[in-house]
């Protein structure tokens, strides 16, 4: 066995990856992954090019119904990377090369990582996954990139267009700045396969990569929100909010509780057992000091709670002043999931129109192109 | 665009284990499209259509897999959710209950379960349903008849079937391009040579 860990730095060595981390739709190494509230996951471009853009979608395994389309689950996308680096790495470029093909991007999750040299891919690996102080320039990172400081306006015609004025740049992620991907020559890159390739018979989890955003813990139970942040199930009850609350992002989850998500479950299990079992006991003792199961009234009573409407339902309300666009905390569609890159800082103004479709659809123009794209200022 | 890779991957992965399943599914004629494919079910055992070996022709749309693939017999089948004329499949889940997850082997495994329990009350062929229903007896008959005349010699190789048409008299060209244009149902090509 030692010998196939000495594989020489360059030769493409296809990391034999278990059948639980194969997408279902693409059939290939999840990438970028995303967690549907009933648990089941797909890669970004999958649940895109799967959601109905006329009504309620559905999760392609269970049939659970979902109007709201979920974030990357970077917790997810950091462990794949330090578990598969090799077919992650050709997951990126594969979706990349369809991505310029087709001009839409997906949301970047970090430079670091696609700067793509060893150092880079330690520290990015090291952050903690819910860190909202992330310091790359990304959309993903919530909350740091908050810019829906606008002044909605909306005008008259068929369809409603609500104008922002939104004081940030945004930028094509294909400038060659942030493509660091194509520019590394062959030998680095060959050299970094021959680390990572060392690597994967024993990849570096952490048990601090699992941890729950509430309670700081190992996940137990991991139940994943719809902004991608991943919480202990019986961290997500509040006594006051009937609507589960992301306490990184303050994003609230629609349509009751999410379930477990079983793929992170039973890994979590296998990986860190002891650990795992530790922290089923410490939970179930906790609820038997409150003299009743883990939450279990509350989970329900979330269970029961009204699916929240499709934002096609009343696109507009989110967008109005007095509530705020408190909804979109990036710029981007919350329907269909493509979000925009923004850059800070450089004082550039920009003209984001966004056009609700009569079916919900968003679509935005601004300087320099209409669609689901991406504008240079 | 169909998503190549992933119907690759389906065709290695159904032949893989061929002979558990009896399900078997290959590119259509010669030409070496992905998109133009030819399913081969076994009929289910206690059924009128034990014995027969039924092909489907299958043509994956552009969205494949965000789309059903579009599947059809080319086997003549008597039943009452299949076209008796066209081969055309009444399944819900090759329409609007499709899933990205399925496959084409899941969709052919289904198609295989509708052979064994038909749903009379939602019929493709209203005549086969008909007498699905009021006359059961004669429905099963005329069932098993359609498997041991069609279903059995599809199963013979394209050459075997070009053989016998050339022995009949018909020219081979002709044979081969007749066959082609059916979907290579022997009687279907022997109804065409003869009415010219």
């Amino acid at each position: 066995m030692e010998n196939q860990q000495e594989t020489p730095a360059g030769v493409e060595t296809d990391e034999e990856f278990p059948d639980e981390f194969q997408c279902c739709v693409c059939w290939d190494l999840l990438f970028k992954p995303v967690v549907l509230a009933c648990g089941h996951i797909s890669c970004f471009w999958c649940v895109f090019k799967m959601m109905n853009r006329q009504g309620v979608s559905h999760c392609p395994v269970c049939r659970h119904p979902y109007n709201h389309f979920p974030s990357i689950c970077q917790l997810l996308h950091f462990v794949l990377l330090k578990l598969y680096p090799q077919d992650y790495k050709r997951r990126e470029q594969q979706v990349l090369e369809e991505e310029k093909r087709l001009e839409w991007f997906s949301p970047q999750l970090d430079n670091c990582f696609r700067s793509e040299s060893g150092k880079g891919l330690r520290i990015c690996s090291h952050l903690p996954p819910h860190s909202t102080t992330c310091s790359c320039n990304s959309m993903v990172c919530l909350g740091s990139c908050y810019i829906g400081e606008g002044e909605p306006s909306t005008t008259k015609g068929s369809e409603s267009t609500i104008v922002f004025h939104i004081d940030a740049k945004l930028s094509i992620p294909a400038e060659p700045n942030i493509e660091g991907t194509e520019k590394v020559p062959p030998q680095q890159d060959s050299m970094l396969g021959g680390i990572l390739s060392r690597q994967k018979n024993s990849p570096q989890l952490l048990i601090t990569d699992f941890h729950c955003a509430a309670c700081k813990e190992l996940l137990y139970r991991p139940v994943v929100l719809n902004c991608g942040h991943v919480y202990c199930e019986v961290c997500i009850i509040s006594p006051t909010d009937r609507v589960p609350r992301c306490q990184v992002c303050q994003s609230a989850h629609p349509n009751g509780c999410p379930k477990v998500c079983l793929l992170l479950k039973n890994f979590l299990e296998e990986q860190f057992s002891e650990q795992y079992a530790l922290r089923k006991e410490n939970v179930r003792e906790h609820a038997d000091s409150q003299n009743r199961s883990p939450s279990a009234c509350s989970i329900q009573s979330l269970n029961n709670a009204p699916m929240l409407p499709s934002i096609s339902t009343n696109p507009y309300q989110s967008w109005l002043p007095a509530r705020g666009p408190k909804v979109h905390i990036t710029v981007g569609c919350d329907y269909c999931g493509v979000r925009l890159e923004c850059t800070y800082g450089n004082g550039g103004m920009v003209t984001v129109v966004l056009v609700v479709m009569e079916r919900g659809w968003w679509w935005w123009s601004g300087k320099g192109g209409d669609g689901v794209g991406m504008v240079v200022v | 665009m169909v998503d190549f890779a992933r119907v690759q991957k389906e065709l290695q992965e159904c032949n893989k284990d061929i002979d558990v399943s009896g399900i078997s599914i290959k590119l259509k004629g010669d030409n070496n499209s992905l998109t133009h494919l030819t399913g081969t079910i076994p009929g289910p055992l206690a059924t009128p259509y034990e014995g027969g070996n039924f092909n489907i022709d299958i043509v994956l749309p552009d969205g494949y897999p965000f789309e059903p693939p579009r599947m059809q017999f080319a086997t003549k089948v008597w039943h009452p959710n299949i076209s008796s004329q066209s081969g055309a499949i009444c399944l819900d889940i090759l329409k609007d209950q499709w899933s990205p997850a399925l496959t084409l082997k899941t969709a052919l495994l289904s198609v295989q379960a509708l052979l064994s329990a038909p749903e009379p009350d939602d019929p493709q062929d209203a005549v086969v349903a008909q007498q699905y229903l009021r006359d059961y007896q004669t429905f099963a008959a005329t069932a098993r008849y359609w498997t041991e005349t069609f279903a059995r010699t599809s199963a013979l190789g394209i050459e075997d079937k070009v053989k016998k048409l050339v022995e009949m008299g018909f020219p081979e060209a002709l044979v081969r391009s007749t066959l082609e244009s059916v979907g290579g149902d022997e009687n279907m090509a022997l109804e065409k040579l003869c009415s010219g």
